[in-house]
């Protein structure tokens, strides 16, 4: 039987062919394109100069007074949001705020109103507190799929019954720095892009797009329209460049392989292929492989398009725009066409030329490929009716590999020792000294995040003592969770930028999207299975890690890694000290580490005998809101039984949370005794949620737990409420690890002993 | 020892020695395969290619320590190039390294097989398994600017477009082969690892794609490109820098046989360098002196008839201080003109893989 029906009864966009849904279909059924010269003089340096622009009054027209202070990517994401909402009929009371997701997609680090950089999460922050959203809130990275990546995370918070209501959809401003990129990569087509024909580059554009996504049953029990039918979706990784798409199509075609069968179907069902079309060579003749392989002969006969001819390439957005546009296709059984398709192409392929097409339209699969390797393709159906259907089995899912690289050391023994010596490697970076963990002709080129990230991939893999075929590395999932990406990368391109926009540094603009890392590991080990990037900040782990659970639960994983990296420019002094829950010594320093944990099914250990640390018994994740901090905690750890563990590993890191923390722990956890990391390592933000989830597996299986030794005077209960020696006196049965996103999401896990 | 694939091979092809072996060196004429390898798509009897298995826990190690670039984490799905090189800093040989699941692949260059196996058994302190497996495995080649289209028709169009030193297990009429993307020439350039009892058929059934095309015409063109011919060139002592194939070596690798003397090599004075020349009609024989403006400056490594230039195509060892292209010399009663490799532009670079 199959899982739930999740639906989509509300849409959203705002692109540079319309400000509405309804806009947005006619301009595309009439096959009137907009991308346009760039109105920013400041971009007149450049020789490419055409872009897919939202005008101003657009986004300002749908605006109440009180978002006018807000960035241009808040604003373009509220607009795309409130219009889904509203299609959707939701209205207060319809959903419990606790239980309304959103899953936001996003390529670019952002700026605030001032022109700051901003955290990957704070635009889905700010959705999300506008339109009352305290259910799980997840920023998805994975560059150019982001929009498509995240429509299918919002399906999984569906089925796995964390929210009844998610809102999914991707934004992504038009930024100088990111245009420099692209026209140095030579990616910018001079005039109108022509995916499929001339394909001598694409158009950078910019916009948002949202769908609601809700239970069939729920959405005909409130008297909803459902619009379209999420069947299925499928990730998978190339494992071949950090820019460049495997010329094969493998990935691609995997990906849509993954996406039908998630959706129970074959390729016979499918009727229309909204394709990723960039307009670029590499992409257009590598979708064109891809509709080869999966289709066979019947490739001729099953249409495919690009609506970027039409906006540009939105980036994180895209594939969201692209699945309004797929659910809109649906809708009215038309397919839109490809714009400034030169007549003369050869081609054996259908690509729907310059003209929008009457046509039968059940299913539509919606193809995104991004920087990293990531595909993603979505399976979009005609809503069927009522049907029974079961939950997500249970699978359970347990900790067999961990590979620690922070200042205390690199792998579990330099960790395990560093912890007994009660060592202090506060804002220290890792040395990875001695051992180079990928082939040298890809180590020396790889910026230091990566380094680490794939440092700790490859020692979470050697821990778990895990080998594997070729063809089961296929199947592998790899998450990777970091907060800010590569501060190295990001830091050289700007720089670079401000010196000659035309001389940009491109090897470090295809490391600034938050995926590249991630990618980096999957070419590194040859893995392709399902992959994703989560960016809320130090609460991205935990989220990385629900995303593993989720896969091998489905059933689409049974060896699943998650990976978090963040990096910091700032030195340390060796003296540092940090110590966290202690109201006389505030204050945090931040580091640098990545951190890799191996998930595998339990069944799946058992099989090749391998030696778990831990069973992961639960997770919770909420969104912060207006009730405060200590609100936010006992709602991510509402639906965990907590008051069996015996550790805790909390989120503080001797900042303004800690107190809130500390006496929520103290009181629904009597006799969990409180640590971190971070008073050994600093502030890694994402890695520091991994490593807490380490240190946790390893004081169940070890009985060794970081120890907080300069703790005084805590916020909460007495000392002795805190870990104050390395080894522990009694086994650990049960351990809580909390991760928090600053004024974001809480989150929290809890892992037991294996029987 | 005769190619496994001689009874496949028509009567009238011409056979000789390669040093250990014996391989066809033309199954026509030279100027029509070298045509099909430079035009079209020419099929490859690699069988003179020896192929030495390793395996076991230290594989890695072992090959680490024998190969002269990094094959650390050489997964299943890649090969790559790499020297073998001897204590001296000698050339035993250049190989290709298939990644395989348990261990490697090294593939000889032709004819080397026997001493390269004596060359790894000798230094196999690790212990490992190491087998000779081309008695049991015979190599194909394909190679041209439309190779990948026999590619397609033959085993799977997926293939022809895999990147450059990628390796996938597949099947080819029920048969598991290794097929990779490799190659000599600079074209389009493919290898097929079948058994040996398939490989005749997989021969015939390639020749209704392909030209055959004999050792001959492959070296006339892997000279054209500057692919290195080990027996024509790892002569007379020279070392690494001297002959070139500094390219093959990875000296930021801590450790391997042959890297003292590789770091003597490139830290040791100024000696003589391997440079491409052309001109002329006679093909000069290998030591024939090379003359700039009357004066003995080095010698020919080896020389051909280049059918892509229509002159005559060779190496020469000259003093360090003419390794540059454009110079005038004079070898034996021809004059040259020293040039940058490649010597011609292969067609497969203009030729996207459609």
């Amino acid at each position: 039987m199959a899982s739930r029906p999740v639906v989509i009864t509300g849409l959203g966009v705002i692109c540079a062919i319309g400000r509405d849904p309804e806009e947005f279909w006619l301009r595309l059924m009439a096959g009137q394109g907009g991308v346009t010269p760039v109105d920013d003089e400041a971009f007149a340096v450049f020789t490419a100069r055409y872009a897919g622009q939202v005008p101003t009054e657009w986004i300002t027209g749908q605006l109440p007074e009180s978002d006018a202070a807000l960035d241009r990517t808040a604003q373009l994401a509220l607009v795309a949001a409130r219009q889904a909402v509203g299609q959707a009929g939701l209205s207060a009371g319809d959903v419990e705020a606790d239980r309304f997701g959103l899953v936001l997609g996003k390529c670019q680090a952002t700026p605030d109103a001032a022109g700051r950089y901003q955290p990957m999460h704070r635009t889905g922050d700010v959705v999300a507190g506008r339109l009352g959203m305290r259910g799980p809130r997840i920023l998805v990275s994975t560059a150019c799929a982001a929009g498509g990546n995240a429509v299918g995370l919002a399906k999984d918070k569906i089925l796995t019954g964390e929210a009844d209501v998610v809102l999914a959809g991707g934004v992504d401003p038009l930024l100088f720095g990111t245009y420099a990129g692209f026209a140095g990569l030579q990616a910018l087509s001079t005039g109108p892009c022509a995916p499929y024909s001339r394909s001598d580059g694409l158009n950078l554009g910019e916009g948002a797009a949202f769908l609601l996504l809700e239970p069939l049953d729920r959405a005909l029990a409130r008297g909803a329209t459902p619009l379209a039918e999420v069947a299925g979706y499928g990730l998978s990784a190339d494992a071949y460049h950090a820019t460049a798409p495997d010329p094969t199509g493998r990935g691609g075609a995997s990906a849509v392989r993954r996406a039908l069968a998630d959706a129970g179907m074959s390729t016979d069902d499918v009727s229309y292929v909204s394709g990723h079309g960039t307009g670029t060579p590499a992409n257009d003749a590598m979708e064109a492989k891809v509709m080869r392989a999966v289709f066979g002969d019947r490739a001729p006969r099953v249409p495919t398009s690009s609506i970027k001819s039409f906006v540009g390439h939105t980036l994180g957005a895209a594939g969201a725009v692209e699945a309004v546009a797929s659910v809109l296709a649906l809708r009215h059984g038309m397919a839109p066409p490809t714009i400034g398709f030169d007549a003369d192409t050869t081609t054996d392929l259908d690509f729907v030329p310059n003209v929008a097409r009457r046509m039968p339209i059940e299913t539509v699969v919606s193809n995104n490929y991004a920087f990293g390797g990531n595909n993603v393709a979505l399976a979009l159906t005609t809503p069927g009716g009522e049907r029974e259907y079961e939950e997500l089995p249970d699978r359970p899912a347990v900790i067999t590999g961990l590979g620690p690289v922070s200042g205390l050391g690199t792998g579990v023994a330099e960790l395990a020792e560093a912890l007994a010596e009660g060592r202090q490697a506060v804002g220290r970076a890792p040395s990875l000294e001695g051992r180079t963990f990928a082939p040298r002709s890809l180590w020396r080129h790889m910026n230091h995040l990566s380094r680490m990230a794939i440092a700790a991939s490859r020692l979470a893999w050697e821990d778990a003592g895990i080998k594997l075929p070729r063809a089961a590395l296929d199947n592998v999932g790899l998450i990777f969770a970091t907060a800010a990406g590569s501060v190295e990368s990001t830091g050289g391109f700007d720089e670079s930028v401000a010196v000659d926009p035309n001389k940009p540094a491109v090897l470090s603009f295809s490391n600034v999207v938050l995926n590249a890392t991630g990618g980096a590991v999957c070419q590194t080990l040859g893995l392709r299975g399902p992959t994703t990037t989560i960016c809320n900040g130090e609460a991205s782990a935990s989220i990385a890690l629900d995303c593993a659970i989720e896969m091998i639960k489905a059933g689409k994983a049974d060896v699943v890694l998650v990976v978090a990296a963040d990096e910091t420019t700032a030195t340390a002094a060796g003296d540092t000290v940090v110590t966290p829950y202690d109201r006389e010594r505030t204050g945090s320093v931040p580091g640098s580490a990545a951190v890799a944990i191996l998930v595998e099914s339990a069944e799946h250990c058992a099989a090749r005998g391998g030696r778990a640390y831990a069973r992961i018994l639960g997770s919770g994740h909420a969104g912060t809101g207006e009730q405060g901090e200590r609100e936010s905690i006992r709602r991510s750890l509402a639906g965990l039984s907590v008051g069996k563990a015996g550790l805790v590993v909390g989120a503080g890191t001797g900042g303004r949370y800690d107190a809130d923390e500390a006496a929520v722990l103290l009181e629904l956890v009597p006799d969990g005794l409180l640590t971190t990391s971070v008073a050994q390592t600093g502030d890694c933000q994402a890695a520091t949620g991994a490593m807490n989830l380490a240190v946790a597996a390893l004081a169940i299986r070890d009985g060794i737990a970081p120890a907080l030794h300069g703790l005084e005077h805590p916020y909460a209960g007495e000392v002795e409420s805190y870990v104050r020696k390395p080894h522990l006196s009694e086994a650990v049965e049960q351990a809580l690890v909390l991760t928090a996103a600053a004024d974001s999401v809480r989150g929290a896990v809890l892992l037991g002993a294996m029987p | 020892m005769d190619s496994v694939l001689a009874n496949a091979h028509p009567e009238e092809t011409v056979f000789g020695e390669v040093l250990d072996v014996t391989v066809p060196l033309r199954f026509s004429t030279p100027a029509e395969e070298y045509k099909a390898i430079r035009e079209r798509a020419a099929l490859l009897d690699l069988s003179g290619l020896g192929l030495i298995e390793i395996s076991g826990d230290g594989a890695v190690d072992f090959a680490q320590r024998v190969l002269a670039r990094d094959v650390e984490y050489l997964t299943s799905e890649r090969c790559m190039m790499s020297l073998v090189l001897d204590e001296s800093g000698q050339i035993v040989d250049q190989v290709v390294v298939w990644g395989r699941e348990n261990g490697m692949f090294l593939e000889s260059s032709c004819g080397a097989g026997p001493r390269l196996l004596e060359h790894l058994q000798k230094h196999n302190d690790e212990g490992v398994d190491i087998v000779d497996r081309s008695g049991e495995l015979t190599i194909l080649g394909l190679e041209g600017p439309y190779a990948w289209g026999v590619v397609g028709r033959l085993i799977d169009g997926e293939l022809a477009s895999l990147p450059f030193e990628a390796v996938v297990d597949t099947t080819w009429n029920g048969v598991d082969i290794v097929f990779g993307r490799t190659g000599f020439t600079s074209e389009y350039g493919y290898q097929m690892i079948v058994p040996t009892e398939s490989a005749a058929e997989l021969w015939r059934q390639s020749l209704e794609q392909a030209v055959p095309a004999g050792n001959e015409a492959l070296e006339i063109a892997m000279l054209e490109v500057r692919q290195p011919v080990i027996r024509h060139e790892a002569t007379g002592g020279v070392d690494i820098i001297e002959g070139g194939a500094n390219w093959l070596v990875d000296i930021t690798k801590e450790s391997f046989i042959g890297r003292e003397a590789v770091l003597e090599a490139f830290n040791g004075p100024t000696g003589r360098r391997t440079l491409g020349f052309g001109g002329g009609e006679s093909v000069p024989e290998p030591g024939t002196r090379v003359l700039a403006a009357g004066q003995d400056i080095g010698e020919v490594v080896y020389a051909v008839h280049s059918l892509g230039l229509g002159t005559t195509l060779g190496l020469a060892r000259v003093d360090a201080e003419f390794a540059a292209a454009g110079l005038r010399f004079t070898v034996g009663d021809a004059e040259v003109t020293t040039l940058t490799s490649p010597y011609i532009t292969p067609k497969s670079w203009s030729i996207p893989i459609i």
